[in-house]
């Protein structure tokens, strides 16, 4: 909590075999990110980003360097404690929701409170209130595969709520959206953001990385740019939301 | 994470996959099915076995004559009684069938002659009338003591002491009626009719002989004792060791207990292999079931999900698999040894039985979940979320 930065990353590489061959995704990468910051992370693909995400939340061990999440080195804990670090301080957004489809909404916003081993009012508690918050009171008991893209959308970012993570990763968050669902999704963000919420996002959008205050680029595997979005550039999507053409019917009710 | 959230989680996906997991728990269901109805046939096999047995009444030798010149004679069995060391009764026995009237009701029954002993030899007890006296037997008298089912069955209902009934169209009186031994049987022990065996050598004629001796013994040791002594005293009397058979009851009961123990072990053998064969149908989909739910595993790993919940979750669903087939294949089993039994031998359900298939089914699933859970816990977070 005390530590200056919520994500220090320091000359990080990943190489990945592929039989004999090598190949490098990620060839020394550093980077910093404060606690409270909301960053975009941009480039080609087969650049890195998915490698550095995926090391960011714990999903994967870089092969070289040092990366320290709320000051502590990660790159040497056993997977107990990656699972227990992914389930406690890290929220994943990805593009295509990854939800259960057996389970309803609010058990799969329950999901990695379960597996922490909160008792079951507290789960059930925890996220209603995150469903609620995002608008899916009236989605509490439906099945994935009833919700539109959005609302699959907005139970992911639940799941991730409720467990009260330091950080959100978000890779391509808005990839299989339209852009009024999308802009929605990026106004949760800056909302968790302006409450002091750390995230990450990678996209190919230049559009979407203007949300952010701060955009890396990547390609080869190198950080090859990290600048600030200055603050008269940086788009307020609540703003866009008020002169965006209504949603469809269906698609957009709270 | 609790274990019944995990109960709760693995039974929707099995739910999800109905044909699938229907199929995984089909091996279970036969091979739990099968060992019930087997063993209930073979327990049937060895009651009824049992109960004739048990009917004839305990430490009871009887003694079949072998071949036309073994002939018994009332001096002979008086005389063993004196003899064979340990014999409370001993008394003749001719089997005879025929039918019986009564008004105008008739059934076919089996009839043994008899002494007055047969009540105390085969442990009966009278209902009503009295037995079978010396006098009787002595004078050849023509009266009937009857069993339970065929004063049921003949007499529908009216105190067969005193009525006057034909068997084999010559008049008799019935003097007792038996209590009922195996109340639950139409034929058996029950349904026999007793008259002393003088009466029944009259009736028969010429064709009349006494083959058969049963004897009473003290106690089961005294009868084992008896039994041996009758063997060398025929052996003695004809020079030939076949030509009394000696069947002490309490022999035959270890046989058929014996046997039994032969047969429930080769009941096991089959119901091992065929639950062994269920278990391999739970592995084959519970491998495939990880490979398909490769994402799923991926999305619960990065919800946080720790190597032994994953492997947790895996172990209880094809525990589960394996429990609801035990549990069909209990019923279906039952079912089958019921149909058996109405339409053929009698069954007897072993509780044993089912206890040791459905224990030995979740034993076997669990451990064909073994492998496919540590595969599941074992995947990549990264590979399963690509």
């Amino acid at each position: 909590m005390s530590a200056a930065f919520m994500l220090e990353v320091e000359n990080v590489t990943k190489v990945y075999r592929l039989g004999r061959i090598k190949v490098p995704a990620l060839r020394g990468v550093t980077l910093a990110i404060r606690p409270g910051e909301m960053v975009a992370v941009m480039g080609p693909s087969g650049s890195g980003k998915s490698t550095l995400m995926n090391i960011l939340g714990c999903l994967d061990r870089p092969t070289g360097g040092a990366y320290r999440l709320d000051g502590e080195e990660v790159g040497k804990k056993s997977d107990r404690e990656l699972a227990s670090i992914r389930n406690r301080k890290i929220g994943f957004i990805f593009q295509s929701y990854n939800l259960l489809p057996q389970l309803t909404a609010l058990e799969n916003v329950e999901l990695p409170l379960i597996y922490r081993g909160l008792p079951a009012r507290e789960r059930r508690r925890r996220a209603e209130e995150a469903l609620v918050r995002l608008g899916l009171k009236d989605r509490l008991r439906h099945s994935p595969r009833e919700l539109s893209g959005g609302q699959q959308q907005r139970v992911a970012i639940a799941r991730a709520l409720a467990a009260r993570p330091e950080v959100i990763l978000a890779d391509e968050p808005t990839g299989n959206l339209d852009s009024r669902a999308g802009e929605e999704i990026l106004a949760v963000f800056q909302e968790l953001n302006a409450e002091g919420i750390t995230l990450v996002m990678v996209t190919h959008d230049p559009n979407v990385a203007r949300h952010s205050e701060r955009i890396l680029r990547l390609a080869d595997g190198r950080i090859v740019s990290d600048e600030r979005v200055r603050p008269q550039e940086r788009i307020s999507a609540r703003e866009l939301l008020a002169v965006l053409p209504a949603a469809e019917e269906g698609v957009n009710e709270k | 994470m609790t274990f019944l959230l995990s109960m709760k989680l693995a039974w929707r996906s099995i739910v999800a996959n109905k044909v699938r997991s229907f199929l995984a728990m089909l091996g279970v269901i036969i091979g739990v099915a099968s060992v019930i109805a087997l063993v209930s046939v073979g327990q049937g096999a060895r009651l009824s076995i049992q109960r004739h047995l048990e009917s004839l009444g305990s430490n009871v030798i009887e003694v079949h004559s072998q071949g036309w010149e073994v002939r018994f004679t009332p001096e002979l069995i008086e005389d063993l009684k004196t003899r064979v060391a340990g014999v409370k009764y001993a008394m003749p026995v001719i089997g005879l069938g025929g039918n019986l009237k009564w008004r105008n009701n008739f059934i076919d029954t089996p009839a043994q002659g008899v002494t007055q002993d047969f009540l105390e030899i085969r442990e009966f007890k009278l209902a009503g009338g009295r037995n079978l006296s010396e006098v009787d037997v002595r004078q050849r008298r023509r009266v009937l003591v009857v069993g339970a089912a065929v004063a049921k069955q003949l007499f529908r209902g009216v105190n067969p002491v005193g009525q006057e009934v034909y068997f084999n169209n010559q008049r008799f009186t019935v003097v007792g009626v038996l209590a009922a031994k195996m109340p639950d049987q139409e034929y058996g022990i029950d349904r026999t009719i007793y008259l002393p065996y003088t009466t029944a050598q009259r009736l028969m004629g010429g064709a009349s002989r006494i083959d058969t001796i049963n004897i009473k013994a003290a106690g089961a040791k005294e009868a084992s004792q008896a039994a041996l002594q009758l063997r060398r005293i025929f052996f003695k009397m004809y020079r030939r060791p076949d030509a009394a058979y000696v069947m002490s009851r309490d022999d035959m009961l270890k046989q058929v207990a014996e046997m039994n123990r032969t047969m429930t072990l080769m009941l096991g053998a089959i119901a091992g292999i065929s639950l062994l064969v269920g278990g391999i149908g739970i592995m084959n989909i519970m491998l495939v079931s990880v490979t398909e739910r490769t994402r799923e595993i991926g999305i619960r790993k990065a919800v946080g999900a720790q190597n032994s919940q994953i492997l947790g979750q895996f172990l209880i669903e094809a525990a589960i698999i394996s429990g609801a087939g035990g549990i069909i294949g209990i019923l279906v089993g039952s079912g089958a040894s019921f149909l058996i039994r109405r339409f053929g031998p009698p069954t007897a359900l072993s509780s044993f039985s089912i206890f040791v298939a459905f224990g030995f089914a979740l034993l076997v699933g669990a451990a064909s979940g073994v492998w496919p859970a540590a595969k599941a816990a074992a995947l990549q977070p990264t590979d399963a979320l690509r």
